[in-house]
């Protein structure tokens, strides 16, 4: 479960939002560029700081300033899927995915049959070996969605995930990320401009403009 | 090809030629019936083996030293950011010797450091580590304008790792660096190589003395006085020693 009021300002942007997300549900933000969307997923995985309010996470406060509480990233258990992937370059796929458990303390081996494992349930075992690079957009997504979940967090954060792709693959990649929902156990949070997405992959909209949730 | 104003032909020419004809020259009057004796002569080994054993030092100390200033330069801001950052590369255009007489007014024995380092026990001008040390002040630079090379990483992608539970150390060594080491190897080659052929700076502030701080290129200037065979074979060691990290740097690391 996910409580958060989110007070903060960045560059223009005045973000002020109330969300609340049950374990199980996923929520979509949805709303036009430089409605804080991604933003507010930056709060809430630690990449920003609130300037007020707070974020729990089934319980365990991650941020509340007036407390003086602040939880960096790496010890929030928090997943996050980026528009762009975000793939570590230099790294095969699977190291890709062995990457958070190894900097959680997993033995490489380890790691690499957990990895493993995780790429075949996103359907993306074969490409366990090769590079970023060699990967289209909807390969190296289902890599990401397999680095993300492979950690075992309690909050999914999506941003964007099926922009940037072809119409064959986005609803190929739709299709797998609905199943991979149904499955997480956890809160999710999907950023998307596009409300077949939302209707198709969320239990419930929320629509944000200038920074704040419209009613 | 396309035709080329004549008026550049004749400069163009000259400037291939300025460069290329000593050393043509260098490798024309070797005295290569002599280089095999030549080279492993007591003088040019010793001086070969401290050159080796300074430049490398100077280049691990400037790799641990320069490397986290580097880092610190890209990825952090703090005041006085770009002072720092022109003082760390004036090195790159100061005459060496002028480095030498500054390392002699803050390392010697009445310089600015030279009480504490004395209450310590140590001695830098005119002893091996002085060379070290010089060649230092000259080399680090390069390392440093890498920087270059941990900008060039995004740094979403350290936000990725730590949002994979990367402590900062973790992703810095598992992504930053590895993402930036061409630019630092490349560093390393170019203040390697510029440690192996400083001159001025070290002669100024570590002297001329065989086996201690006579490197191979003080080795070959005091060698042309009276036996410019040894000074030419010393040379065409030094020469073969750059043109060998300019084909590893093109080939590897700058691919063109």
């Amino acid at each position: 479960m996910l409580e958060a009021e989110l007070a903060l300002r960045l560059g223009t942007l005045e973000l002020r939002l109330e969300l609340a997300v049950k374990a199980g549900e996923v929520v979509a933000l949805v709303g036009p560029n430089g409605a804080g969307k991604t933003t507010t997923l930056r709060a809430l995985s630690g990449a920003l700081r609130l300037a007020a309010g707070r974020i729990a996470l089934d319980g365990r406060v991650l941020d509340e300033p007036a407390r003086g509480v602040f939880v960096p990233p790496e010890e929030r258990a928090v997943g996050m899927v980026f528009q762009d992937r975000l793939l570590f370059p230099h790294l095969s796929a699977l190291d890709n995915v062995a990457f958070g458990l190894e900097a959680r303390g997993r033995r490489r081996a380890d790691a690499r049959t957990l990895a493993r494992e995780a790429l075949e349930r996103v359907g993306a075992l074969e490409l366990a070996g090769s590079r970023p690079g060699a990967l289209s957009g909807g390969q190296a997504q289902r890599v990401a969605l397999a680095r993300a979940l492979v950690v075992g967090p309690n909050l999914l954060l999506l941003d964007e995930p099926l922009a940037a792709l072809d119409a064959g693959a986005r609803l190929e990649l739709r299709a797998e990320l609905g199943r991979q929902l149904r499955e997480f156990k956890g809160a999710a949070v999907l950023v998307t401009h596009d409300p077949d997405d939302a209707r198709a992959l969320a239990t419930r909209s929320l629509r944000m403009a200038g920074g704040r949730a419209e009613s | 090809m396309r035709s080329m104003p004549r008026l550049l032909l004749a400069p163009a020419l000259a400037a291939a030629g300025l460069i290329g004809v000593p050393l043509v020259a260098l490798v024309w009057r070797a005295p290569w019936g002599e280089l095999a004796p030549q080279l492993v002569s007591s003088t040019a080994r010793q001086a070969l083996g401290l050159s080796l054993g300074c430049s490398l030092s100077a280049t691990a100390l400037s790799f641990a030293l320069g490397v986290p200033l580097a880092w610190l330069l890209a990825r952090t801001a703090f005041p006085g950011q770009r002072l720092v950052r022109a003082l760390v590369t004036l090195p790159m255009v100061l005459p060496p010797v002028v480095g030498g007489v500054a390392l002699l007014l803050a390392f010697g024995r009445r310089g600015l450091l030279g009480a504490w380092l004395a209450a310590l026990g140590v001695t830098l001008p005119f002893t091996t580590a002085g060379a070290v040390l010089a060649e230092t002040f000259v080399a680090l630079p390069f390392l440093v304008v890498a920087e270059a090379g941990f900008r060039q990483v995004d740094p979403r992608l350290e936000e990725a790792a730590a949002v994979l539970g990367a402590r900062p150390g973790f992703a810095l060594r598992r992504v930053t660096l590895p993402l930036a080491a061409p630019a630092l190897r490349a560093g390393a080659a170019l203040c390697w190589a510029r440690a192996l052929g400083e001159f001025g700076a070290t002669i100024t502030f570590a002297g001329s003395f065989p086996g201690r701080t006579q490197t191979l290129p003080l080795a070959v200037y005091l060698a042309l006085e009276h036996d410019p065979d040894a000074a030419i074979a010393l040379s065409l060691v030094l020469l073969a020693v750059s043109v060998a990290a300019l084909v590893a740097l093109r080939d590897r690391w700058l691919g063109a």
